[in-house]
């Protein structure tokens, strides 16, 4: 299934094959079917459609040199490139291009850790360098710092990073694009460039201060499609001495908002990590009279059933890292601050435990009270268990998901904008007749990233219907789905490229300056347009009709 | 360190001494030599096919819900070295974990089975592979698990056609409410290039 980048002939693709050839070793140019398999998204909702986003080829260049020239041999050809880290972007389109016929420009090969330093806490990595990759490379050396790892955790530092993908230890290194502590990029026309202190020659702080001098373009490669990334700083967490969690219980619905004013008055603070919001209500959908309650949001009723039920509205689970004394105190002190707020509350001492954790403290999943925290992304380990949610569940009966798309919707970050999301979430999914037990009245959010939450787009949309017309109905579906949370006010944060111009759209504040500002941009410093076209809906000239053409 | 190239390298001489297919399963034809049996211990199926495969001389790698020790410790230290063959019986997402990997390490899927569906009383397996090997299974007896096992040990080397096939078995129930399991062969391209896909 041979095909070539749009406008592109046979005879010009043939001799820019052989100028990657010549650039990265012809061992590491792809063309086969057979190479080329494992560039596609399995689970895209357009699999084996004519439209399916799969590349015309691929190249492994080996060095910062090497995507040098494979920048300038597809700018001689006018030749789309995709870059991809390690392509595990799962749920987000994996390695799968924006553009039908693109050059995936596969970095894996580029996995060299250059610097780990336990002491001034950062590293600078090369894009193939997975999470699991400087995991290793920690414990094998002994350092001292964890790392934020995503989950699962086999993709790559940078990949995520740009892509603003999070983690689950402490705010800060949560986000990791907002950790990250400078870049190499090669630009489009083949120069390369340093940010911060990078494009300081001599200096000595690359990885410490990333701002430089001036402005600080960093941001436009996050999510972007100015260049191509082939060298990053992150910032690492300290290993600490002692991790603590605990549990806060709230009796009533209302008291979801004092509870998150509380906890996000720690957090702020730096006392705690990552916070995992949830209801033990969800345990009684099973009963008529609850469901009716929590579906219409009868929140009286809810109440009423909650505490007949001897069941809390909410729970928050709590986790401390320091010494053993400070996360004590931090935990006491948390206590403090919600009873004050919340005078209902109730608490539950979890686990004390010196760390690094075993592996068997790790895997435990018993305690003083259930908890659904996956223990080792609280403590820096990678793992690959999450993919069990794209299996058989409860959720999910009819079988292995073929398809797997991650949306999630910023919200703002207080008991009343939760409370809205959960009705608005609702109505949308009655408005656009997709009846389920999701979105529902004890939906929580997520605090991956510190200072928003993010709540899932948890609707039905009729799974297992894997024919090749239900998956495009359940895309459609998707598309309205985005543009009700718009009108609502809640943007996605992350999309696969058959939906980045639906989320782009959402970003439409006065006539869409944004992307008008940053297409100006790209149409400047990438005139052939050959970065990853369309990537965050941004489309350079020479692409620009194929705005929304995923949508046809 | 074994690239993705030399292994596609390696590949095409080994393709040139692949015994022929006509006699790809005869006695004493080389089959592929397995590393591994991978398999869900949660489930009785898979620990039967793992009893057999082991009295065939193939060590065992137990698993459940997260592979990562499997592969921190195991799979991602043995691949950077060099290609390996192995084979297992998990549930889906496992399959699809070491899938992906065994992608980026020069090997891939050549033999996939679904053991599933119960329908009054019987187990459908869908299986997809090497010819000689589907043909293998079929007729599956009563107490699959043991055949099974024993076609998954001898899968042809070089580049046998694949032919697909859907079976039928008497059965109770599999041993996880009614969840499939997967049977699946990952080999080096170089030792068997016919790829099978979903």
């Amino acid at each position: 299934m041979a095909i070539l980048p749009p406008g592109v002939s046979a005879e010009s693709f043939a001799s820019a094959i052989r100028e990657f050839q010549d650039a990265v070793g012809r061992d590491w140019v792809f063309t086969s079917d057979d190479d080329l398999y494992s560039y596609r998204d399995h689970f895209s909702y357009i699999k084996d459609q004519p439209n399916e986003l799969i590349p015309s080829a691929a190249v492994g260049p080996d060095t910062t040199e090497q995507v040098q020239a494979v920048v300038r041999t597809a700018n001689k050809y006018k030749i789309p490139l995709y870059a991809i880290s390690t392509g595990k972007n799962f749920a987000y389109g994996g390695p799968s291009p924006n553009v039908r016929g693109s050059v995936t420009v596969d970095l894996k090969r580029m996995n060299r850790i250059l610097v780990c330093d336990d002491k001034r806490h950062f590293a600078l990595v090369e894009p193939g360098v997975s999470y699991i990759d400087l995991y290793r490379h920690i414990q094998q050396n002994k350092l001292n710092v964890w790392v934020d790892t995503p989950d699962p955790g086999w993709g790559s530092l940078i990949g995520n990073a740009m892509d603003h993908g999070i983690g689950y230890t402490m705010g800060f290194y949560r986000d990791h694009f907002g950790a990250h502590t400078g870049m190499e990029v090669v630009l489009p026309n083949g120069e390369v460039m340093r940010t911060g202190m990078g494009a300081m020659p001599a200096s000595q702080s690359w990885q410490e201060y990333r701002h430089g001098y001036g402005p600080d373009p960093c941001g436009l490669f996050g999510q972007g499609n100015f260049g191509i990334v082939t060298k990053m700083g992150f910032r690492l967490m300290p290993a600490p001495e002692h991790w603590r969690n605990g549990l806060v219980t709230v009796p009533k619905r209302e008291d979801l908002i004092p509870l998150i004013e509380a906890v996000n008055y720690l957090c702020d603070l730096s006392m705690c990590g990552e916070p995992w919001y949830g209801s033990p209500l969800m345990g009684l959908m099973g009963n008529t009279e609850f469901r009716d309650a929590a579906m219409s949001f009868n929140e009286s009723a809810m109440d009423r059933l909650a505490a007949s039920a001897k069941l809390h509205s909410w729970q928050v689970e709590l986790q401390f890292y320091g010494s053993e004394r400070t996360t004590l105190a931090n935990w006491e002190y948390a206590k403090e601050i919600v009873a004050r707020k919340v005078p209902g509350a109730r608490f539950t001492d979890g686990e004390s435990l010196k760390t690094p954790l075993t592996r068997e403290q790790i895997a435990s999943t018993t305690g003083p009270y259930p908890t659904n925290m996956r223990r080792n992304i609280t403590q820096g380990v990678p793992g690959l268990g999450i993919w069990y949610m794209t299996g058989r569940t409860e959720n999910n009966p009819n079988a292995w998901n073929e398809t797997h798309i991650g949306l999630f919707s910023l919200i703002g970050r207080s008991g009343e904008a939760v409370l809205k999301a959960q009705k608005d979430f609702a109505d949308v999914a009655r408005k656009l007749e997709m009846p389920s037990l999701f979105p529902n009245a004890l939906q929580t959010p997520v605090n991956w990233y510190q200072f928003a939450f993010l709540m899932g787009n948890g609707f039905g949309l009729g799974r297992g219907d894997n024919s090749p017309a239900g998956k495009l109905a359940a895309t459609a579906k998707l598309r309205e789905v985005l543009r009700e949370n718009a009108a609502l006010g809640y943007g996605d944060y992350r999309a696969p490229p058959i939906l980045q111009d639906d989320v782009a759209d959402q970003y439409s504040f006065n006539d869409f300056v944004l992307r008008r500002f940053t297409e100006q941009l790209k149409d400047a410093i990438d005139p052939n347009g050959i970065i990853s076209p369309g990537r965050a809906g941004i489309w350079p000239a020479p692409f620009r009709s194929m705005r929304g053409g995923m949508r046809s | 360190m074994a690239t993705r190239r030399d292994v596609l390298k390696t590949g095409a001489a080994l393709s040139l001494a692949a015994t022929p297919l006509a006699t790809a399963l005869a006695a004493g034809a080389p089959t592929l030599a397995l590393a591994r049996f991978v398999f869900d211990v949660r489930f009785a199926e898979s620990g039967a096919m793992a009893e057999q495969v082991k009295r065939l001389g193939v060590a065992l790698s137990p698993v459940a819900d997260d592979l990562m020790t499997l592969w921190y410790d195991e799979l991602d230290l043995a691949w950077r070295e060099k290609p390996m063959a192995l084979a297992g019986v998990t549930l889906e997402d496992a399959f699809f974990v070491l899938e992906t990997f065994a992608l980026d390490r020069g090997m891939h899927v050549v033999y996939r089975g679904e053991h599933g569906l119960v329908e009054n009383g019987r187990i459908k397996h869908r299986v997809a592979g090497p010819a000689p090997l589907v043909e293998r299974l079929s007729p599956l007896p009563a107490a699959w698990e043991g055949a099974l096992a024993n076609a998954l040990t001898e899968c042809p080397l070089g580049s046998p056609p694949t032919a697909r096939a859907e079976l039928e078995t008497d059965g109770a129930a599999l041993s996880l409410r009614d969840a499939p399991l997967y049977s699946w062969i990952i080999a080096p391209r170089a030792a068997v290039t016919s790829r099978v896909e979903a």
